[in-house]
């Protein structure tokens, strides 16, 4: 029982590390929350396919242009 | 400590951050919370022992005016000004996480970045730039853009938890923060790239 204890104290001091964010509206906090929840677990599901659509929305707006950023990109390390 | 102790300490945190590299992936938010926590240093002497070993491949991959040595120096310098700018800040706001709280989630945010330059410098060595407007160079760029992207956004996603665990400042207050740290950066950032030391810093 005092393990049991022990460890549900420990992950609760752990998980209230952080004062929950308060955006100062209802609304936006609300709305933060939301949000926030998408990136905390698996991010990546959302991440590729909006880096992907970026991506194709930069070739239709700007063509060959990508072409010359990435060779640029290729010399940045 | 004999070696035997030496070697399994390394080997333990060695798997340590195998796992915890993973769970960023997986749920970024838990492990920075636990990273937050950590107390055992040879995790971020080993972060810093590979990024030392990156920095010596890139140097034979391409050729740089500076020893990778220089470049890597360059490095500690950006992070301990990174790390020391939110905890002084931090401390004016009143918030008081140790240090190690900072160098921990810090280390680990390096991931996305370390994942980037090594992939860009093994194309580099496979895949040489300038791209052609081919198909197939149309369709490496597209590849490659939405990976840089990709990773990008992880990196945000971790650079805002480092601050937001070590600072434990709320949104606006990380938002501002964030702001003033790149308005500061970028002006150091150009100076870099126009002594040639690094063209994108490694951040």
């Amino acid at each position: 029982m005092d393990i049991t204890h022990y460890r549900l104290k420990h992950k609760l001091d752990e998980v209230f590390i952080l004062e929950p964010n308060d955006l100062g509206n209802g609304f936006l906090t609300m709305l933060f929350k939301k949000t926030s929840a998408f990136f905390k677990v698996m991010p990546f599901l959302y991440i590729l396919p909006f880096s992907i659509a970026i991506s194709c929305v930069a070739y239709v707006l700007f063509g060959a242009l990508i072409v010359k950023l990435v060779s640029l990109l290729q010399y940045g390390f | 400590m004999d070696f035997n102790t030496i070697a399994a300490n390394i080997s333990a945190s060695t798997i340590i951050i195998l796992k915890r590299f993973v769970q960023l992936i997986i749920m970024p938010y838990k492990t920075m919370r636990k990273i937050s926590l950590e107390t055992d240093y040879t995790q971020v002497y080993i972060i810093l022992a590979i990024i030392f070993i990156y920095f010596q491949i890139a140097f034979r991959v391409r050729e740089y005016n500076y020893q990778p040595l220089l470049t890597f120096i360059f490095f500690l310098i950006n992070s301990a000004f990174t790390v020391l700018f939110f905890y002084l800040f931090a401390k004016i706001f009143k918030k008081t996480s140790p240090l190690s709280t900072y160098i921990f989630t810090f280390a680990y945010s390096l991931i996305p970045t370390f994942i980037w330059f090594l992939s860009n410098s093994a194309l580099y060595y496979f895949l040489p730039p300038p791209r052609t407007i081919s198909v197939l160079g149309k369709a490496f760029s597209l590849f490659f853009l939405s990976f840089s992207i990709s990773l990008l956004l992880w990196k945000v996603i971790l650079f805002y938890l480092f601050v937001r665990f070590s600072t434990k400042l709320p949104f606006f207050s990380i938002i501002f923060l964030i702001s003033l740290y790149l308005a500061i950066i970028a002006p150091y950032t150009v100076i870099l790239y126009r002594l040639d030391i690094s063209r994108i810093p490694f951040l």
